[in-house]
């Protein structure tokens, strides 16, 4: 009985009131629909108090770890961590959540809680949790476990881990960069060949400064590095293994060989090779070390830069009267020219994400680095400086670092490199910390 | 006062901005850059020695072999990585005046926060907290609270009294110039509040709809969810995800929602918000 009432009511009353609905809706019940199509861009308030946790030892840890996922975080530009001091809350246990309302009333949006413990092996553990301050509930939790010296691998690790659940895309705080540490007076100017982590920390150098490097570039498992050097006063590229220590010629050409850079898959490397004033793009296999020549052109062709994919090569050209950025297939087939911008383009690098090319905007007696469409649209000049230059990006396609020159005052004084980072919306530019004064960088793929 | 307070966060963040630009390199560069830089020199010019001595007879002018003792890129670096499922909800959390209608007497009982077994990554289970709605009367809301307490810029929004829809024109639903002025007010709101997550790839394309409810008082009634289409959307798709949030995150941040003429409550009791992407990503 109820049944078939209910399936009379259904059957009947349903579109009725259905009808109804429809006729009674724009005056009582329709929802207001509203568009919006701006907004602002400003970083995310988060809260990070430093990790708990259960001896003096550990939370010393807890604290170190804290302090550079904050500094990671807020580097970015996306993040902007909270001062602790404001915190209403003491996080002393974070397997129960947190009382989302204090971190409300400091204007919290996330919230990550975290704890370090010294296992009785020695290893040092950290577990996180992320939390959605007004979803209440939480984002992510992880857990790792690694030996106490890598704890701001942890930490980065970390940071990636937030940055990744929150922006969508993956972090790069676990990287490192290579690059060009400069030291001396101008005309007697050392440059080693040096590496770091992202955030200037651990600075290593790998050569001593005897003779000029230039162009260091990472494999895709940033084990070895590629660059050019001027031992014996021949001009070619080596390789570096960072794990043995050994540094190699790379080939054996009578001209110089330069601008070096890895294939995605890093079996390969693509290079300029000079002859007689005119220099073309070569690729060189690792394994039979047999090369290959990709363009034939009169004019000056450099800098090749893969595409994610390994599909395509874009690189720099004068073949059309000025130095211009150009793209060709992986096999040298199908050139085209991708810039045409007033000024001059340079030193082209596919972004790992494969949606833009960056490169050296040479216009209006600046440097500057911009970005470009593969297919040749949507330009950008993203920095601001007088002489920035060779841009890398940072694994997840996201951030560029760039060699900045400071213009030497009327009196001499000043002048120097530096490395410098932007944000691919062309936001929070800044410098990045090295040893010195530094230039050339290449980012590392994620470390694995 | 309201200037004061513009005065004070423009000088907080002057602050802020000039700490992040100076700060970090007046640190850094003191405390971790020149003890480094002496060390390594000398164990790469030790090893360089040695090595060039030992190395293989040169075929020809090949570099000098610099055999750095470089740390590889990780030791012994083996971190192990596991999944933490979210923890129980807590027993009672106090402050929410909306979690008092339902104790949750077994959630209760098994509530003793213990450490999760660490290996065995486990998915993490949707999180088991579940938020009764609350009625769209509150006597207590914290929420008003943390508004009172809300020291941003003021909302450009209409005031209170504003007149919302002076003149009527001849018209339904969504074309009346009463559902422009409410659509205005809301609008006006929510652009303070979106915090528009540009860089993405194709940013241009994550439009994301979320549905919410207000109370009289222009608070929320209950929490705000996304439109079907976005939910469907979002599968497998992180960064509309994180759009996703951003959006609801707004739509949270903003309330209460003001200028809202309480005798047209049933206009804008439910409101459809669609985040149109377009001109942020082209900024």
């Amino acid at each position: 009985m109820l049944l078939r009432k209910s399936s009379f009511i259904r059957r009947w009353l349903g579109p009725v009131a259905f009808a109804a609905s429809l006729l009674a809706a724009p005056v009582a019940h329709a929802a207001l629909e509203v568009r919006v199509d701006e907004g602002v861009s400003e970083p995310l308030p988060i809260a990070i108090p430093d990790f708990i946790g259960i001896n003096p030892d550990a939370s010393r840890m807890g604290a170190d770890v804290a302090n550079v996922v904050r500094a990671d975080l807020e580097r970015s530009g996306l993040f902007r961590p909270l001062a602790p001091t404001s915190f209403i809350e003491n996080i002393t246990d974070i397997n129960v959540p947190p009382r989302f309302g204090d971190w409300r009333i400091i204007q919290a949006q996330g919230l990550v809680t975290g704890q370090a413990t010294v296992q009785p092996d020695g290893r040092l553990r950290v577990d996180f949790r992320l939390w959605d301050i007004f979803g209440e509930e939480q984002m992510i939790g992880l857990q790792y476990t690694a030996t106490p010296e890598n704890w701001r691998r942890i930490a980065h690790l970390v940071s990636d881990a937030i940055y990744q659940r929150i922006t969508g895309e993956a972090g790069y705080f676990d990287t490192r960069i290579v690059f060009i540490a400069e030291s001396g007076p101008g005309l007697d100017r050392r440059k080693r060949l040096a590496v770091m982590d992202q955030d200037g920390a651990n600075p290593v150098f790998l050569t001593q400064g005897d003779y000029l490097v230039l162009t260091p570039r990472f494999n895709p498992t940033a084990q070895m590095i590629a660059y050019m050097s001027y031992i014996n006063d021949r001009p070619r590229v080596y390789l570096f293994d960072l794990e043995t220590g050994r540094q190699e010629m790379l080939g054996n050409f009578p001209n110089m060989t330069f601008s070096p850079r890895f294939s995605p898959n890093g079996n390969s490397v693509v290079m300029a090779l000079e002859n007689n004033g005119n220099s073309d793009i070569y690729i060189m296999d690792l394994a039979t070390r047999t090369s290959r020549r990709l363009t034939n052109d009169p004019g000056i062709d450099t800098a090749p830069s893969f595409s994610p994919d390994g599909t395509q090569i874009t690189f720099e050209s004068n073949r059309g009267g000025s130095q211009q950025v150009y793209v060709m297939n992986a096999d040298g087939s199908n050139v085209r020219r991708v810039s045409f911008g007033n000024g001059r383009a340079g030193t082209p690098v596919w972004s790992p994400r494969g949606d833009l090319i960056a490169f050296t905007k040479i216009a209006d007696g600046a440097f500057r680095v911009g970005v470009i469409r593969p297919d040749g649209s949507g330009e950008r000049v993203l920095s601001t400086g007088w002489q920035d230059e060779g841009p890398t990006w940072a694994p997840n396609g996201r951030v560029l670092m760039y060699t900045r020159t400071l213009q030497t005052g009327a009196n001499g004084v000043g002048g120097g490199s530096q490395i410098w980072s932007v944000d691919v919306t062309g936001r929070n530019e800044r410098r990045v910390l090295a040893p010195g004064d530094a230039s050339d960088p290449a980012w590392s793929p994620l470390i694995q | 006062m309201r200037k004061g307070i513009i005065v004070s966060a423009a000088l907080h963040l002057g602050v802020i901005g000039a700490a992040m630009v100076t700060w970090p390199s007046a640190l850094r560069l003191s405390e971790e850059a020149p003890p480094s830089v002496p060390v390594e020199l000398i164990t790469i010019a030790e090893a360089t020695n040695i090595q060039a001595a030992v190395r293989e007879p040169p075929p020809q002018p090949t570099p000098t072999p610099v055999e750095a003792v470089v740390p590889t890129i990780d030791p012994d670096m083996d971190i192990q990585l596991a999944e933490m499922t979210p923890p129980p909800p807590e027993p009672q959390p106090e402050p929410e005046p909306e979690a008092l209608p339902e104790p949750e007497p077994e959630e209760v009982a098994q509530a003793e926060p213990e450490p999760e077994p660490p290996p065995a990554p486990t998915p993490p289970s949707p999180a088991p907290r579940e938020k009764p709605a609350p009625e769209p009367e509150e006597e207590f809301d914290l929420d008003s609270v943390i508004a009172l307490l809300d020291n941003r810029a003021p909302r450009a929004a209409t005031p209170q009294s504003a007149p919302v829809a002076e003149a009527p024109r001849r018209g339904i639903g969504d074309q009346s110039a009463m559902t422009m002025n409410l659509r205005d007010a809301i609008m006006s709101q929510m652009r303070e509040c979106w915090n528009f997550p540009a860089g993405a790839p194709n940013a241009e394309e994550l439009f994301v709809g979320v549905t919410f409810y207000l109370a009289p008082s222009g608070e929320l009634a209950r929490a705000p969810q996304l439109t079907a289409e976005t939910r469907a959307a979002m599968a497998g798709n992180a960064y509309l995800r994180a759009a996703a949030e951003a959006a609801l995150r707004a739509v949270n941040i903003c309330a209460p929602y003001r200028g809202l003429p309480t005798d047209q409550y049933a206009e804008w009791r439910e409101i459809i918000v669609t985040f149109d992407p377009t001109k942020m990503a082209g900024r």
